[in-house]
């Protein structure tokens, strides 16, 4: 209850304070590869959007 | 049909270039990004706030729409003001990190054995010491900065140099292989909490540097005289001499 009262009234902090940027660093750091997939996939996204639609 | 004419009239080779270029601005700063957990708690806000802007432009909220799209417009010129000594730590991380030498030999029994007796001999006397032991990824960024030694290591050599009052008991030792690369080397501090009140700067750089290589770093505690070790970003307490020399034993085979 007071996590979500407190998403409520201050979304940003609640975020902030949620170590999920902890998370996705360690994780994205112990697994070096997947980023590289994810700026892939990232770019084909942008030039799928850019050409074709 | 002409081969080279792809996708809506651009050519197949211009569009590859675009995507290549696209690529890799996108893994630098993805790469720079996640190497800082503060400009990646802001980068996630900032997704955050692009999302809401969508829902509210969707929903037709005609009083947040406007201020959202100006917050949106000046919240990266905003990021790189405040953010800018981070970002150019994470420069300086990112350039460096990536350097790892898969030639690297790791110490002897006879290192490991002069690694622990010298832990356990500060720690008997509460001396401070930091002893990092190098693996894959290369710590010449932090040695260049530090007073090379290039020596054989010994427990007496190693108790010499965290002395309090000399000249090199500042700093931590780096080792590589079996030979003492350096003294005197600092580290950037790490933002995690340590959770223990007794830990202090010490653990902290221990940590810090465990966080952006794969060393372990031995720590002893001027307070506590305690000895820990450091790797992968986490402490562990290291109670008795047979449980450190597992450890390393572990990380040097």
């Amino acid at each position: 209850m007071k996590r979500i009262i407190s998403f409520i009234f201050e979304p940003f902090k609640s975020i902030g304070s949620r170590g999920v940027a902890q998370f996705i660093s360690r994780f994205l750091n112990k697994n070096g590869y997947i980023l590289y997939i994810l700026s892939f996939v990232t770019t084909l996204i942008i030039i799928l959007l850019t050409y074709i639609v | 049909m002409n081969i080279l004419i792809a996708i809506n009239g651009y050519s197949l080779w211009k569009i590859l270039v675009d995507a290549y270029l696209i690529w890799i601005i996108i893994l630098f700063v993805a790469k720079l990004v996640i190497s800082n957990k503060k400009i990646l708690n802001l980068v996630l806000i900032f997704i955050v706030l692009l999302g809401v802007n969508y829902l509210a432009k969707l929903f037709e909220l005609k009083a947040s729409t406007p201020i959202l799209q100006y917050i949106i417009e000046f919240y990266p010129i905003i990021l790189v003001i405040i953010m800018a000594p981070n970002i150019r730590r994470s420069l300086e991380i990112l350039w460096k990190q990536d350097t790892k030498s898969s030639s690297i030999i790791m110490g002897s029994q006879s290192t490991r054995d002069h690694i622990v007796e010298a832990a356990m001999e500060l720690s008997s006397q509460k001396i401070g010491a930091i002893i990092t032991i190098e693996k894959h990824n290369t710590l010449d960024q932090f040695a260049d900065r530090a007073i090379m030694m290039h020596s054989d290591i010994s427990k007496e050599v190693l108790i010499n140099i965290f002395t309090p009052n000399t000249p090199l008991h500042d700093g931590a030792v780096i080792i590589r292989g079996d030979k003492i690369l350096c003294a005197g080397a600092y580290y950037i501090l790490s933002e995690e909490d340590v959770g223990d009140k007794t830990m202090g700067s010490r653990h902290r750089a221990s940590m810090g540097i465990s966080e952006i290589t794969d060393s372990l770093t031995v720590i002893v505690s001027e307070e506590t005289g305690k000895v820990s070790i450091a790797v992968e970003g986490i402490i562990l307490p290291m109670n008795d001499r047979d449980k450190l020399m597992e450890y390393i034993s572990m990380f040097m085979s």
